[in-house]
């Protein structure tokens, strides 16, 4: 039954395929092979959930020399998230994709993205890793420049160049591990490594590079523009799952395999950085002008906020808090996820009713695209972090590990970043409720509104009501001596 | 069926208030006091009822004190009612005259039937507010009473409601049986001399009190001066510790606020133009004497129960005479039939002063007995008060001016509940028919001469002092400046009893509703007779 | 053995489902979102009716969901949720008809009632919650709930309005939601109990003392607390029925409820007075109560000047939880209920005479009692009650914070400040009773929308006001009776100072 593990990652690549052989069905399998991939998610996390983590050796090899793949409580986490935001998205790409000639390409390169993905939560060993990061970084490339503006093309240029430079110095981290442990099995590295010159380059090289995938201040640059030129569902995407895999890799590195390199002064910077991106990045979505923009200035603080952890998760003794404090990054994350890409879809939704995306210039919305502008509402809950979203479970665990490690220093950080975030997003529902002709009549509720709308309740409800799973599913990890 | 009327007699008069807006007759006015009047006649003393349900429980009942003071205010309340003009009877009329009269009544019979201190408060408090409707006139300088009376009123009421506090707190019971009166807090004390101490008008505390009087309507009037003042006097007999030991210090402050009050309405009185002001004076006079004798009370616990049912009486007394003066002035001044009202009036003048013959000189015998030779200096000054002021009024009243547009039903009501007012405290055991009102009479007499002697002497009165205030003027009010010439007594009296031919020739035209009063008060009269 | 399981739940379903519904209605389906609006308000009356007898009963309510490790969401039912529970479930009723008169013929009705609803349903959440994390969640979904009700007209002073809000309750949130975490941390888990827990935590004090501000002046927002109140003034551009809500019910009356349930049942009374913090809230209180009501003074709007009444009048509440006694503890638990059902008829009041006449100020009302007698009537009531002027309820209240005062040995500086407010609300009361009895039409009214109509208002707009000033009428009048507030706060006290 191991076999299970290879479907996330092979449904998605297999649905490509088929994309390029029939390109004029290509929204009907883009569709179904994210549904497809999505039932595969829900299988593997049921058997997570049931049995623990596990393991499959691909072509019979032993882990250390082949492909191995491994789902733990985190990477079921991820997956289930990065699927359902993708279905989600998928359904609504294929009403606001139907209309442009690059159908098929944005299918390709939508499910290569999905498979890239899936394989790297998965992944086993660290060149796999490399591998999927380089996949998932290029096909994120092309799909924002789909939006074919000079802007666009500008931005995605400076995202892929930037991009390869992670990816190169994450490549040269892997390799210096290899030259100093022998292998690249992450379960085998996570016993093996021990403080040396080699670790900490290695993990200083490898942080770096994923550093400016995950757009942590003052690496954030790149960002805004690639995320707010990109069409919604790809902005959707990149906001919500790509920065994530990055951090997932971190947290990978520095929770499970570099656990005895890492030190406090170490994720005090990393810590310090996100509270600049926090108070950096909301301030900047609160001047942003456009509806993109400002969410894209959004995720910087929100990935600043996932950083806030480190730190704290280095000082907290390991056991129960630091899973509850882990689970509760996670958590952020999720929530993060879901959020970032029901605002992206309803901003795009906007867009393509007003022809903009001027904030001032929303009044209306509320009353031409009621639905939209109530997923906004929701969205905006979730990413200040107000109940009942999961984010506000979040922070709350958050402040409670400031309390217990007596790291006060976040607490003003934590707390201007909220209030910041409040102001952003009631700045834009102040103006999207206002009465207006910003944004034209609707007669009925789009096919593409109700996916984004889904995402928001499952950020603000679901996730704030039944996240003890995620606590659950944290602790099972495949890696001893790691964050378990 | 006693407590049942007991709950009733505060109750009807609310009701009628809740469906003021509908009626359109006095009697309905008249009948909400009859419950009060039942009890006083005839209600069981001793009966009570407790409504635990009701606020934070509420208690009646009826004991002696309770049930004069329903008597004699249920008569003038009932008085008071056929008073009320016709047009404030009307659907839309101003001022909302009903609803005050009858929810003032409401306040009036509760606080006297109340047995605990709360009860006692919210009729106190019902009563105060609703009388800014009794004042309120359209007039600039009637609304300017009203808000100085209102304003009063209320400090008055948060006086008292602290003062509640701290007595219960003390006691631990909202009875008045069971009212703690050891080591009362001296602020709650204080408290209980301000917040009566308004509705008694002390001096300092009266300033509401003038105003009032002459602009409010005269029902309103006779209202306030009746049962509503006494209303003080009743909290005080009611909350204060008579009886217990208690420091000097307050029974000596009330004594002394007392006199002042007394010389005061004296001395101001007596340079009053309008003859109801020389009545409101006369009635912070009046007060200040009661004031005097519960501060003497308060020092002397051993003479509490001596002296307390005869200030009860004199105050009851009081109670009657000051509404009827009220109420007689403004018959005389509609042009009501003069040949019975001058004596009528001299007549309750001369009770207030306690003349012998009189309630009034009754009263103060009864007084001077109890007090067992003390304080006689006070109860001279106050009958030369009285004595005086009632020169004053009935001068000004010879002096004032009449027109012709009186309510028939208003004169005979009164006419029947003068000899009530005047001879009632004769219903009492152990009264003589003596008087003692000789000296002060006298001495005010002398007083009046020297003071005229002094006026053409120095033409002191005529300073700017205090002609620009009230100034005292033995003149008749002049007209335009021009100084007219005094009708001579001889052409006055030929006047009236030119007026007293036409009202014998209209009487035999009385209607059915004058007989009804007639009848009814006649009634009352014999059972009050038969009370004993 | 079920039933106490889903009964808070259902309270609670009772009026978020038809919340939802309405909010997927079209606008012109007047008479379903009607018929949802008091089916939810009814079923909800019968729910807390059982709720009321059993826990009257000493049935214990309690439903429990675990959200994350050591954090649970409790509803739970105790004396003090219910007082707050059948409070807002009443009002809601009758505010939800008079919002459906109002808003006859306004746009964007569904979205209104669907955040009416909500709106409601915090409230009553944050009543039932069982610990403080619940307690917290419920606090932010109110701000939630009500920004858009204040939002409503949409027009540029509601916005300022609302996002002045937005600004002060954001703000209170944050703060209460830090310092409930920093309790949750040392104590591992914060439920109201009767009594309190933190005097046997042995706790470091000065940190109980810190935490301590950062609760009450998170609550302190909400609850208007001077400072913190100056939001209060500007929402009330929103439209009566909110006012109405807002200052009875749901916001204002959160913070106070908050700040009871803090000190009771998180401090314990004893232990905060043993901290000393009491003397502080207290002293604040105060402050607000007089600040209040001289604001109130010189207002000529009408429905800013009964603005700063809340501000005045919800702190005594705060002012009964600052003396500790269980005297003091009933006047401000029973006020609780108390300056909710006066102040949302005087808000009703207000806006009737806005509906019918255009009038907003004051100074418009001469003679408006001849024109509108019912809706003056039910304003006098309600005006009267905030004097304390016997028998309206007002006067219950502040019986027994004087009371209290005297009892705790306070009475030196608790009755100088009732009395000063008494005077000062007697002074900004009225005033506008004379002018709107006594005075005579001294000028046309601003807009006269009933001119010719035979009776001075709908129905659905001219008996809430008179049903919630018999309400206040009738619960001072028949304080003692049972059932009653009164009884009610009684019951709580007297479980508060079991120990």
């Amino acid at each position: 039954m191991n076999n299970l593990l290879i479907w996330p990652v092979a449904v998605p690549l297999l649905s490509a395929v088929l994309t390029l052989l029939w390109p004029r069905r290509s929204t009907w399998i883009g569709v179904l092979g994210t549904t497809l991939s999505l039932l595969a998610v829900v299988l593997v996390s049921r058997q997570v959930v049931e049995s623990g983590a596990i393991e499959l050796a691909l072509g019979g090899w032993s882990p250390g020399l082949g492909i191995a793949l491994r789902a733990d409580g985190l990477s079921v986490l991820m997956l289930l998230m990065s699927t359902l935001v993708s279905m989600a998205v998928a359904v609504y790409a294929s009403v606001y994709i139907s209309r442009s000639e690059r159908r098929s390409e944005f299918w390709v390169l939508w499910l290569l993205l999905i498979t890239a993905l899936h394989a790297l939560f998965l992944s086993g060993d660290l060149f796999n890793l490399y591998v999927t990061l380089e996949l998932l970084g290029l096909s994120a490339v092309v799909l924002a420049c789909l939006g074919g503006s000079r802007e666009s093309l500008q931005a995605a240029l400076n995202y892929l160049m930037l991009g390869l430079l992670g990816s190169m110095a994450f490549l040269i981290g892997v390799a210096l591990i290899y030259a100093g442990y022998g292998t690249l099995d992450m379960a085998a590295l996570a016993a093996a490594i021990e403080s040396g010159p080699t670790a900490w380059v290695a993990l200083s090289l490898m942080t770096g590079g994923l550093l400016i995938k995950s757009a942590l201040f003052p690496l954030h640059f790149w960002l805004p523009p690639a995320h707010s030129n990109a069409p919604a569902p790809v902005s959707a995407v990149l906001s919500a799952l790509v920065v994530k895999a990055a951090l997932y890799l971190i947290l990978r590195l520095w929770l499970a395999l570099f656990d005895e390199v890492v030190t406090q002064t170490a994720a005090l910077i990393l810590g310090l950085l996100g509270g600049i991106a926090v108070l950096w990045g909301s301030w900047a979505a609160l001047q942003a002008e456009r509806l993109k923009l400002m969410a894209a200035y959004s995720t910087v603080a929100q990935v600043g906020y996932l950083f806030l952890f480190l730190p704290l998760l280095a000082a907290l003794p390991e056991g129960t808090t630091r899973d509850v404090a882990l689970g509760a990054l996670v958590l952020l994350a999720l929530t993060h996820g879901f959020a970032k890409s029901a605002f992206f879809l309803a901003a795009g939704v906007i867009m393509q009713r007003a022809g903009h995306d001027r904030i001032a210039e929303l009044g209306g919305t509320a009353r031409a695209l009621p639905v939209t502008a109530f997923t906004l509402a929701l969205a905006g809950v979730a990413l200040i972090g107000l109940p009942p979203s999961g984010s506000f479970l979040a922070k709350w665990q958050l402040l409670s590990s400031v309390f217990i490690t007596g790291q006060w220093i976040w607490l003003p950080v934590i707390a201007v970043g909220t209030l910041l975030a409040g102001a952003y997003t009631f700045r834009l529902l102040g103006y999207a409720f206002a009465p207006g002709e910003g944004v034209g009549p609707s007669l009925s509720v789009g096919r593409e509104e109700i996916p984004a709308v889904l995402l928001a309740l499952a950020a603000t409800l679901v996730l704030g009501f039944w996240a003890s799973a995620v606590w659950e599913l944290v602790p099972i990890s495949a890696y001893a001596g790691g964050e378990g | 069926m006693n407590a049942l009327i007991l709950m009733l007699s505060p109750l009807i008069p609310l009701l009628l208030a809740c469906f003021a807006y509908r009626l359109q007759s006095r009697w309905w006015l008249f009948a909400a006091a009859l419950p009060a009047l039942y009890l006083g006649l005839m209600g069981e003393q001793g009966s009570a009822i407790t409504l635990p349900w009701l606020m934070l429980g509420m208690h009646f009942s009826l004991d002696s004190t309770a049930q004069q003071f329903l008597l004699f205010g249920a008569m003038i309340w009932m008085l008071a009612s056929l008073y009320i003009p016709g047009r404030d009877l009307l659907p839309g009329a101003s001022g909302y005259r009903k609803q005050s009269f009858l929810l003032a009544m409401t306040g009036n019979l509760l606080l006297i039937i109340a047995a605990d201190m709360l009860t006692f408060y919210v009729g106190f408090a019902l009563m105060g507010l609703s009388a800014y409707g009794l004042i309120w006139g359209p007039s600039q300088r009637a609304r300017k009473a009203a808000r100085v009376y209102l304003v009063f009123t209320l400090i008055g009421e948060l006086a008292l409601f602290s003062a509640l506090l701290l007595l219960l707190v003390n006691s631990q019971s909202l009875l008045f049986a069971e009212l703690h009166t050891e080591s009362l807090p001296q602020a709650a004390v204080a408290l209980l001399l301000l917040g009566f101490g308004i509705k008694v008008a002390l001096p300092g505390l009266h300033l509401w009190l003038p105003g009032a009087y002459t602009l409010a309507p005269i029902f309103g009037v006779a209202l306030l001066s009746g049962p509503m003042m006494k209303a003080g006097l009743l909290g005080w007999l009611r909350f204060l510790p008579l009886g217990e030991p208690l420091d000097p210090l307050w029974g000596n402050l009330l004594l002394l606020l007392g006199v002042a009050g007394v010389v005061l309405g004296m001395l101001v009185g007596m340079f009053q133009r309008d003859p109801r002001s020389v009545l409101a004076y006369s009635s912070i006079s009046k007060m200040g004497l009661f004031s005097a004798l519960i501060g003497f009370t308060l020092n002397h616990p051993g003479m509490v129960a001596g002296l307390l049912p005869v200030i009860v009486l004199l105050a009851l007394h009081h109670l009657m005479v000051k509404p009827m003066l009220f109420m007689g002035l403004d018959l005389w001044q509609k042009g009501a039939a003069a040949h019975w009202l001058l004596p009528a009036l001299t007549l309750l003048s001369l009770s207030l002063m306690a003349f012998p013959m009189t309630g009034g000189g009754a009263v103060k015998n009864l007084m001077s007995v109890a007090l067992n030779d003390n304080l006689a200096w006070l109860l001279f000054l106050g009958g030369m008060a009285a004595t005086l002021l009632m020169g004053r009024f009935l001068w000004l009243l010879w002096n004032s001016k009449q027109s012709a547009e009186y309510d028939r039903l208003t004169l005979s009501a009164w006419l029947v509940v003068l000899p009530l007012a005047v001879w009632a405290p004769f219903a009492w055991d152990g009264m003589s028919v003596k008087g003692s009102a000789l000296l002060p009479l006298l001495s005010a007499a002398v007083l009046l001469l020297i003071g005229q002697l002094l006026r053409r002497r120095f033409d002191l009165l005529q300073q700017p002092m205090f002609t620009q205030g009230n100034p005292m003027s033995w003149r008749i009010p002049t007209l335009a400046g021009e100084r007219v010439k005094a009708e001579s007594g001889w052409q006055r009296v030929k006047r009236l009893r030119q007026r007293h031919l036409q009202g014998l020739v209209r009487w035999p035209v009385m209607g059915l509703r004058d007989t009804a009063v007639w009848w009814l008060m006649l009634m009352l009269l014999l059972a009050l007779a038969l009370r004993n | 053995m079920a039933m106490s399981v889903w009964l808070p739940v259902a309270i609670l379903l009772s009026s978020f489902i038809p919340g939802v519904l309405i909010f997927f209605q079209p606008e012109e389906r007047r008479r379903l979102r009607t018929w949802l609006n008091l089916l939810g308000a009814l079923i909800k009356l019968l729910l807390v009716g059982m709720l009321i007898w059993g826990v009257f009963h000493e049935q214990v309510f309690e439903s429990r969901w675990t959200m994350a490790p050591g954090l649970e969401f409790v509803l739970h039912a105790d004396a003090l949720s219910v007082l707050f529970v059948s409070l807002s479930t009443l009002l809601w009723l009758v505010t939800t008809i008079y919002a459906i008169g109002y808003l006859e013929q306004t746009p964007h009705r569904s979205r209104f009632f669907g955040f009416f609803s909500l709106c409601v349903t915090a409230t009553v959440g944050l009543a039932l919650a069982g610990n403080l994390f619940t307690f917290v969640v419920f606090y932010e979904l109110l701000t939630l709930a009500t920004y858009p009700l204040i939002a409503h007209k949409g027009s540029p002073e509601a916005l300022r309005g609302a996002r002045i809000y937005l600004r002060y309750t954001l703000f209170g949130g944050l703060l209460l939601m830090i310092g409930a975490v920093w309790l949750h941390t040392l104590t591992g888990g914060v439920e109201f109990v009767e009594g309190g827990i933190l005097q046997y935590a042995n706790l470091d004090q000065s940190t109980l003392r810190w935490i301590f501000l950062l609760l009450i002046v998170g609550l302190g927002v909400k609850a208007a607390l001077v400072p913190l109140h100056g939001w209060l003034p500007q929402a009330m551009v929103a439209p009566a029925p909110v006012s109405a809500l807002l200052h009875a019910v749901a916001v204002v009356k959160a913070g106070a409820f908050g700040i009871v349930r803090v000190i009771y049942d998180v401090y314990g009374v004893e232990f905060a007075a043993e901290l000393g913090v009491l003397t502080l809230l207290g002293a604040v209180a105060a402050i607000t109560i007089i600040y209040g009501s001289l604001k109130a003074l010189s207002q000529d709007h009408l429905k800013k000047r009964l603005a700063y009444s809340t501000v005045s009048q919800v702190s005594y509440i705060v002012l009964g939880t600052a003396i500790v006694g269980p005297l003091a503890t009933i006047g401000g638990l029973v006020h609780l209920v108390h300056q909710g059902v006066m102040k949302i008829t005087l808000f009703f009041a207000a806006g009737n005479y806005a509906e019918a006449l255009g009038i907003h100020r004051v100074s418009e009302m001469d003679g408006v009692g001849r024109r509108m007698p019912g809706t003056t009537l039910a304003f006098t009531i309600g005006a009267l009650g905030m004097i304390g002027i016997p028998p309206v309820a007002g006067f219950i209240s502040k019986w027994y914070l004087g009371l209290g005062a005297v009892e705790a040995g306070a009475a030196a500086w608790v009755l100088p400040v009732l009395i000063a407010s008494s005077l000062l609300n007697a002074a900004y009361f009225l005033p506008i009773l004379y002018r709107a009895w006594f005075k005579s039409q001294s000028a046309p009214w601003p807009a006269d929308k009933t001119a010719g109509c035979v009776r001075e208002l709908p129905d659905a707009l001219l008996w809430p006001p008179l049903t919630t000033a018999a309400m206040a009428l009738l619960i001072g009048l028949f304080a003692a009776a049972p059932y009653s507030p009164l009884e009610w706060a009684e019951l709580i006290a007297g479980r508060e100072y079991r120990q």
